[in-house]
């Protein structure tokens, strides 16, 4: 019993690590990093629904990660960032 | 008879709900651009990287703008019907996305070119600004560079009937669109 539980924590570990496909920093700065990482986390792929754009390989949700770190790296603001995405995707 | 009736009361709940779920289309994000004005855009040519296809381009005739690229299969799909609008005299423009250029000049020599011009949108920067998620795609614009419609899928002759054509008939002015007539035909 024992060991089962171990072995579905490791394939839990396992898959939640899957999910991230985009593992590289993408600021130096731990607080830019943490409000684009929360911010891919929210956004939704607007090709495939039940993802957002940090869980999705959609070419389309790695150009919006793309437009996400350029908008933060302008110094714009989480709802600058919505309202550009919005404006566009709906 | 309530050990009856009840089951099938929530039979028949959860049997409506998927019945209407059944033409739904849980893809189908409208886009916000319908009824705006279309992105301000200039990109260089495909085929001829001097010339600009630009907002500027658009305006002052009913076009389509298409989304498209090699890497594509199913802009492939409909690339012959788009031929075939061209050859009625429909301006079509081309946003050539994430493609290379050698490729997509091979593309039109060999499957024909339907586009009036086709901008070249290697990093798909343009692509975002309308708001694309992928290939194809298909936008009217009406004279006045305001977006109309906006189909993702191929373009096909049924969806070109009951999309398309209403919009057309409806946004045409009398010397608008002197196209009408052989695209509306069947």
């Amino acid at each position: 019993m024992k060991q089962l539980i171990w072995l579905l924590a490791l394939w839990l570990g396992l898959a939640a690590s899957a999910f991230a496909i985009d593992t590289e920093l993408a600021f130096d700065d731990p607080v830019l990093q943490e409000r684009y990482r929360s911010l891919i986390a929210e956004i939704r792929c607007p090709k495939c629904l039940n993802e957002s754009i940090a869980e999705s390989d959609a070419p389309v949700a790695a150009d919006l990660r793309r437009e996400v770190r350029r908008l933060i790296g302008e110094g714009k603001s989480d709802d600058d960032v919505r309202s550009f995405l919005a404006a566009r995707y709906g | 008879m309530w050990r009856y009736l009840v089951p099938l009361a929530i039979f028949l709940v959860i049997g409506g709900f998927f019945f209407a779920g059944l033409d739904r289309n849980p893809n189908y994000v409208p886009s916000p651009l319908v009824g705006k004005p279309a992105p301000v855009f200039s990109l260089p040519s495909v085929t001829d990287p001097d010339s600009v296809v630009s907002s500027e381009t658009l305006r002052g005739r009913v076009s389509l703008v298409n989304v498209w690229g090699t890497w594509c299969v199913e802009c492939r799909h409909e690339h012959g019907f788009l031929v075939e609008l061209a050859r009625a005299g429909m301006p079509i423009y081309g946003l050539n996305v994430k493609d290379d250029r050698a490729a997509a000049i091979e593309w039109l020599a060999t499957l024909g070119n339907p586009y009036a011009s086709s901008g070249f949108d290697p990093e798909g920067k343009a692509a975002i600004d309308w708001g694309v998620t992928g290939a194809p795609e298909t936008f009217l614009i009406g004279s006045d560079g305001t977006i109309l419609h906006k189909h993702i899928s191929p373009l096909t002759p049924r969806v070109w009937e009951r999309d398309f054509l209403p919009l057309l008939r409806e946004n045409c002015g009398p010397t608008d669109c002197p196209f009408l007539a052989a695209v509306g035909g069947p």
